[in-house]
């Protein structure tokens, strides 16, 4: 009877490889399939970022449903792809078996993936605010960057090394791609839980900022409206000026970093190029069909060893603490800036500054609107979030130059 | 110790980066400077 019920499951290798494996990654496999299905869930009700984690929900469920023994190698694994190929050989293999090993090869490894996120941010990127008070934008997006700062010697305390340290401090700068491409360069065996961590963060920002505010920045000053402020028109050739300029100068002092600043300023230069086939190339199809892949292909690399490994806990807890502290410092920020521009910039602003373009400019101008209908901020919070995106670029690109010395 | 020393390094990098940015706003006003700030 026991025979023929073996043979019967091992119809089915899925559930078969249940059996098989050791009962903890069993239920380390049965917890991702339903934290898959509950982020879809998440996803479709706009809780969390659809656009991301739609994708990855689908990808954390079905890859942890189909894992079967792979008839070459005789080990666990997915139809998927294989992270863990090395050699050109190993290579040309897994591209005939995996599906989304091109993807992953040609795209995750060298952080393309990132840069066509970022070409695609760049040209969705309305400069007009920066470039019209770049000095309020700046001084409100450099205290927004306190987690990626003030997580690194906590991270360390952790127990992890200076350069996995550094990568998930990114998370404070609370940009996706950034902390994406932070990761491949400085930790590359982590940027799969530091990667999902921090999407899944920034998909929570949505809902947790507003609640950071509500405790920190008393009502009456939330609903400075700003009227002193005039959005001023800035002319294209300002906009690509300054891209040109400052993406030469920033690639100059750090080229290792030089691929997201290209692909930010080529994506703002598209834009304010008014090529019209070349932005809805990088609308349409850069930013949509990168943001599939890196959610789907982030979810089916989140597999239950990652789960098991007492480093992803460390790495949950250092991502909340390095987005705690972004929004702490930025909601000071803006403190101050309220006390010195005498009440007439609003405090709220100071959060803008903590990138996550465009999704804290949405918070503060909803929670602006909460206490004063008449606050339209929306305009201004754009200034220090795309402010916001150059700090964490320079930030994240003085971690990768750096951290070699501080290793030494 | 160990704390110290990250916590200095970490800050020598917020210098940096506050450094370079400082730099970012030298370059936005030069441009605005340069094209003359038009203004509607």
């Amino acid at each position: 009877m026991q025979g023929l019920l073996k043979e019967f499951i091992s119809i089915f290798p899925g559930i078969e490889s249940f059996i098989l494996m050791e009962p903890k990654m069993a239920i380390a496999r049965i917890i991702l399939i339903l934290l898959g299905m509950f982020l879809c869930y998440l996803g479709y009700k706009h809780i969390l970022d659809p656009l991301l984690m739609i994708p990855m929900g689908v990808g954390i469920s079905m890859v942890n449903a189909g894992i079967l023994i792979m008839p070459h190698t005789g080990e666990f694994g997915t139809m998927f792809l294989n992270a863990l190929v090395e050699t050109p050989a190993q290579h040309i293999d897994a591209f005939q078996i995996y599906f989304l090993q091109p993807i992953y090869a040609l795209t995750f490894s060298n952080g393309l993936i990132a840069c066509i996120v970022f070409i695609g941010i760049g040209s969705i990127t309305e400069l007009d605010f920066f470039i019209a008070n770049p000095k309020m934008s700046l001084l409100l997006a450099i205290p927004a960057e306190l987690g990626s700062i003030l997580t690194f010697p906590i991270a360390l305390m952790f127990g992890l090394t200076a350069a996995e340290a550094a990568a998930v401090s990114i998370i404070g700068g609370a940009d996706g791609p950034m902390v994406l491409f932070a990761s491949l360069q400085l930790a590359r065996h982590l940027f799969v839980p530091i990667a999902i961590v921090a999407y899944i963060y920034l998909s929570i920002i949505y809902a947790g900022y507003p609640f950071m505010i509500k405790l920190l920045i008393p009502r009456r000053l939330r609903g400075v409206p700003m009227t002193d402020f005039k959005v001023t028109q800035v002319s294209s050739g300002e906009k690509i000026a300054f891209s040109i300029v400052t993406g030469s100068i920033l690639c100059l002092l750090f080229p290792v970093a030089s691929p997201l600043f290209a692909s930010f300023f080529l994506g703002v230069i598209i834009r304010e190029s008014k090529i019209t086939r070349f932005i809805k190339f990088t609308d349409d199809v850069c930013l949509s069909g990168a943001t599939l892949f890196l959610g789907f292909t982030l979810g089916c690399l989140l597999s239950a060893d990652i789960m098991v490994d007492p480093i992803l806990f460390k790495l949950i807890v250092l991502g909340f603490i390095a987005l705690f502290l972004s929004g702490l410092g930025g909601i000071a920020g803006g403190l101050i800036a309220y006390k010195v521009s005498g009440g007439r910039i609003n405090p709220l602003l100071g959060i803008a500054g903590v990138s996550c373009i465009p999704t804290t400019a949405k918070v503060v101008h909803k929670c602006a609107q909460e206490v004063n209908p008449q606050a339209f901020i929306m305009p201004y919070a754009m200034g220090p979030s795309i402010a916001g995106v150059i700090t964490s670029a320079i930030i994240a690109a003085c971690y990768i130059t750096m951290i070699p010395q501080f290793t030494n | 110790m160990k704390f110290w020393l990250a916590l200095k390094f970490a800050l020598n990098i917020y210098i940096i980066a506050t450094f370079i940015t400082l730099l970012v706003l030298g370059v936005v006003n030069l441009i605005k400077k340069c094209t003359g700030g038009r203004k509607r």
